[in-house]
């Protein structure tokens, strides 16, 4: 099918009625001949628009001491291309009124631009030429490096707790490629060279690999003339495009041990983190119905017991972090001065055993759903917002149309379901445990 | 694959474009601009002063409400941060509702409601809005300032004021209130443990029935709400709140140093040197000069295509991103530009800093530069106007600043009327570098000796109150910039 020079179109309108409230995103989507996939969605009411591109390949695409590699690579993309001269990608955004970004995460690339509807075209020009003739050389690589350093300096190295994720994702997702985070180490930063940036570039920033989802006030059959014009002449990537193999190993030694962090930081942190659901399945509906009565809102179970009535913690929360081929789940706290982390820990456990064993109260999950059904509902506030969702389900799940039907697949979840996932997940060995220690606290621990 | 829950028509023909010619070698011509629609929102005055604001937008079924308290600054000296803690407080009980359920009744609803110390807000969805509005009144009217609860905040308050010490950017923003405002105005006071210590429900009781006052109330309504709804909601639960005086307060004008000093916080552990260079300026909200100087600020550090990025970042890889910002305020605001550098760069850092400062003041903007940099800020604005919250915030502003009634809606028209002099005229007013704050927070002795170019140093704490320079001693260790 794909080899075949037709262009698909799929349209596509949601007309269920099961939630009556959520707002139905109506879209179009179809395939150039390139494999480049498109999706639009018209929305007049204001005179703006969000070009959007999203790449299929993040940090877990990088091989071995190449880490850091996809974002390092997302930064060389502003540098210009055989039309578009050096520094100047930004400036014509920011010329045109608009602003444009880009984000990596272990699993996609992501750019954007946002632009007055007007100035659509631009944004078409802009992404087509990056697709087609980004301009990857030595001074765009030497800066970017530097830049990219500074950013993890910025963001992890210079922020107390900031290498939590870090740390969790190498224990964690030891021995697959998730085990390593998108700003990589200093040591690969330094490493990574020209010759393979172009590589990477000819890999995975092919039509093929990509998903081209535009969203706002926008004409569509104009819309779609436009597309095919700037990007039908792209070719198709001629090489495979690697999808690596993750095979998720037991934690081992891992499981269930205390593993200290030293950090500059104040208050000790103490963070549980589990093997959870991959994104999307029936068990990942269930588990963030289980995270919201762990944390989610004041009167939560967390909250509720940790902060306010036994003062243990200053913060707590919970992190889900399902993605394409692994899943996790992180509760964490921050202790309140003088508390003992392993307290906290304690206590923390206590809240999960009783998940584990006690299915909640109809008047509990209820609330529970209505906070769902609020994020839900409320959701699609900006163009932006719609079309990086849009093509998120696209790629991950092979149909942007679930982007209507996610508060339905919650409303399959029964209270007997979070139990059952709390049972089937959060369970002492499939889980890495982690103490943040201020530093100053190290030289008497130094034995540990 | 997952059941599709919908109705798909796949059509599977082939698609005759009509094609376009398109040419790659240049940028594409936009089309005709799009017109913008500011619309104004509906408003009505209670009888009791509370000024309403009503913006309708269907598209998403939610309501938000928030409420703002238009006051003079408050001054808290020795219980510095009971007005913040006041502002936390509200929405930790009230006569009839203890916080655990307040707690419990919101998240119930779906919604979300805030407090601070002068207003509130909150959201949830419009089938549940009746419900929400009327605890958020009662919060409003009611709170009760509990004693068991102002324990556990002060030990919150005194655990995060502990947390904050390996803050870099907290730190900085303590002494750059200090250094440009000074310790006995308003803004500059900074909470310590000990001010913290200090508070009691006495001076959360005197806050709130001092200032809590509907006379001096906003209001808005934003999102899937009528106007009509929104005057029977606002008359059934605030009918009952009394106003009363509120009390002014007047305080000198903090000004700029009369010689460029450098301020610096030690951070031996810091890998990066968080910069600030800072100075306080008259510049308030509404004024004919906010339009060129919202110019000069987006050329030389708004956003990525400012001089400051494009330097000391994409020209020179110091920094993540370098910006500059102006903050408008009734009483005093500032201007400050900013970057967190690693260590090794901090004297060049600031030798370019000063450069673009010195430069924007020197040299005249380019016709071509100014005309890009309208386009940019239009564009900013069109944008914004994504956010219904938006017009609700244009016309409080107008409202809590007595700003002219058409300052908005007449935006983009004073933008475009901005000449090259007026820029280079507000940036001789408005920057100074020979009259400026810098505040430096990193690992100072890799640093301290090779900015003292600049200006006398001072070294003070995370509060900015005056400390000795860390002990001298040779660093044989640090670390210099990979070339």
């Amino acid at each position: 099918m794909r080899k075949r020079h037709t262009l698909w179109i799929l349209m596509m309108w949601a007309a269920f009625g099961a939630s009556a409230q959520q707002r139905t995103i109506h879209f179009t989507k179809y395939t150039l001949a390139n494999g480049l996939k498109v999706i639009l969605h018209q929305d007049t009411s204001v005179p703006v628009v969000a070009v959007t591109v999203l790449y299929h390949v993040g940090s877990k695409n990088e091989k071995p001491g190449q880490s850091g590699f996809a974002h390092f690579f997302e930064h060389l993309m502003f540098e210009g291309s055989r039309y578009i001269e050096r520094g100047q990608f930004m400036k014509y955004v920011s010329n045109a009124g608009g602003d444009l970004n880009a984000n990596t995460s272990q699993d996609r690339t992501f750019y954007y631009e946002n632009l007055p509807s007007n100035q659509l075209k631009l944004g078409l020009w802009l992404e087509s030429e990056r697709m087609m003739h980004a301009k990857i050389n030595e001074q765009g690589v030497n800066t970017q490096r530097e830049v990219v350093k500074e950013e993890k300096r910025l963001r992890v190295d210079n922020q107390p707790y900031a290498t939590m994720y870090t740390e969790v994702c190498k224990r964690l997702f030891k021995g697959t490629p998730y085990a390593w985070v998108t700003i990589g180490s200093m040591e690969d930063l330094n490493r990574a060279r020209l010759q393979d940036f172009i590589e990477f570039y000819h890999t995975y920033y092919v039509p093929n690999n990509a998903v081209l989802s535009i969203s706002g006030d926008i004409d569509l059959d104009s819309t779609r003339r436009m597309v095919e014009a700037y990007f039908g002449p792209i070719p198709r990537g001629t090489s495979p495009i690697p999808r690596p193999q993750v095979d998720v190993e037991p934690l081992g030694a891992y499981a269930n041990r205390i593993d200290t962090v030293y950090d500059n930081i104040q208050l000790p942190a103490v963070i549980e983190a589990y093997r959870g659901p991959l994104q999307g399945t029936p068990d990942y509906y269930a588990f963030n119905v289980l995270s919201n009565i762990l944390s989610g809102g004041a009167s939560s179970r967390m909250q509720k017991e940790l902060v306010d009535r036994q003062q243990l913690a200053i913060e707590v929360g919970s992190i889900p972090v399902a993605m394409e081929s692994v899943g996790g789940y992180i509760n964490y706290g921050i202790v309140n001065a003088g508390v003992d982390p392993g307290s906290l820990q304690g206590a923390i456990d206590q809240l999960v055993d009783s998940l584990r064993s006690t299915v909640p109260g109809a008047h509990e999950f209820q609330k529970v759903m209505n906070q769902l059904e609020t994020e839900y509902v409320g959701r699609f506030s900006t163009q932006l917002g719609i079309a990086e969702d849009l093509a998120n389900y696209e790629v991950y799940f092979g149909s942007a149309d679930l982007i209507n039907t996610e508060l339905d697949r919650y409303k399959k979840v029964t209270p007997e379901d979070v139990r059952r996932v709390a049972d089937k997940y959060l369970r002492d060995d499939n889980r890495i445990v982690l103490y943040y220690m201020p530093k100053s606290k190290s030289a008497s621990r130094s034995g540990s | 694959m997952k059941k599709i829950y919908s109705i798909a028509i796949l059509l599977c023909s082939l698609w005759m474009t009509g094609w376009t010619q398109v040419h790659r070698d240049q940028a594409p011509k936009p089309g005709p601009a799009p017109q913008l629609h500011i619309g104004s929102p509906a408003s009505f005055t209670l009888a009791n002063g509370v000024q309403v604001f009503v913006v309708e937008n269907h598209k998403v079924p939610k309501i938000t409400v928030s409420l703002v308290l238009q006051r003079d600054p408050v001054l808290e000296k020795d219980k510095a941060g009971y007005v913040n803690i006041a502002g936390v407080m509200m929405r930790r009980g009230t006569t009839t509702r203890s916080k655990s359920q307040l707690d419990e009744e919101i998240d119930f609803l779906g919604g979300s409601l805030g407090t601070t110390s002068t207003g509130a807000s909150a959201s949830c969805l419009t089938s549940k809005f009746d419900s929400l509005f009327a605890i958020f009144s009662d919060v409003v009217l009611h709170p009760s300032f509990p004693d068991s609860e102002l324990t556990k905040v002060k030990r919150q308050v005194l655990s995060a004021l502990q947390a904050a010490k390996d803050d870099p950017q907290s730190i900085s923003a303590n002494v750059t209130a200090v250094v440009n405002f000074g310790s006995d105005h308003p803004y500059g006071e900074v909470e310590t443990p000990e001010t913290v210590q200090a508070i009691d429900v006495t001076d959360l009781r005197n806050y709130y029935n001092t200032y809590w006052r509907p006379n001096i109330a906003y209001m808005a309504f934003v999102g899937d709400i009528t106007p009509e709804r929104a005057r029977a909601l606002t008359e059934k639960y605030l009918s009952g709140w009394k106003s009363a005086p509120v009390p002014a307060h007047h305080y000198p004008v903090p000004q700029e140093p009369a010689h460029t000093r450098v301020t610096i916080v030690d951070r031996p552990a810091a890998v990066q040197t968080n910069v600030t260079i800072t100075t306080p300026i008259v510049l308030k909200p509404g004024q004919p000069d906010n339009f060129p100087v919202k110019v000069m600020n987006q050329v030389l550090g708004g956003g990525m295509s400012g001089r400051l990025f494009q330097d000391l970042r994409e020209k020179y890889g110091f920094t993540y991103g370098a910006y500059s910002t102006v903050t408008t305020d009734p009483l005093v605001g500032r201007f400050s530009a900013m970057a967190d550098v690693r260590t090794a760069v901090t004297d060049s850092a600031l030798m370019r800093f000063f450069y673009e400062l010195r430069l924007i003041r020197d040299e005249q903007v380019s016709r071509l530069k100014l005309d890009s940099v309208k386009n940019q800020i239009s564009g900013d604005f069109a944008l914004a106007l994504e956010r219904p919250s938006l017009i609700a915030q244009f016309a409080l502003n107008i409202a809590r600043y007595h700003m002219p009634k058409d300052y908005y809606t007449n935006y983009l028209q004073s933008i475009a009327q901005v000449t090259v002099p007026e820029v280079q005229r507000v940036a001789r007013k408005y920057i100074d570098p020979d009259r400026t704050n810098i505040v430096l927070v990193g690992n100072s002795r890799a640093f301290a000796d090779k900015v003292t170019s600049f200006g006398p140093l001072q070294y003070v704490d995370i509060y900015g109150h005056p400390v000795a320079p860390p002990g001298a001693q040779p660093s044989g260790t640090h670390r210099m910039a990979p070339h």
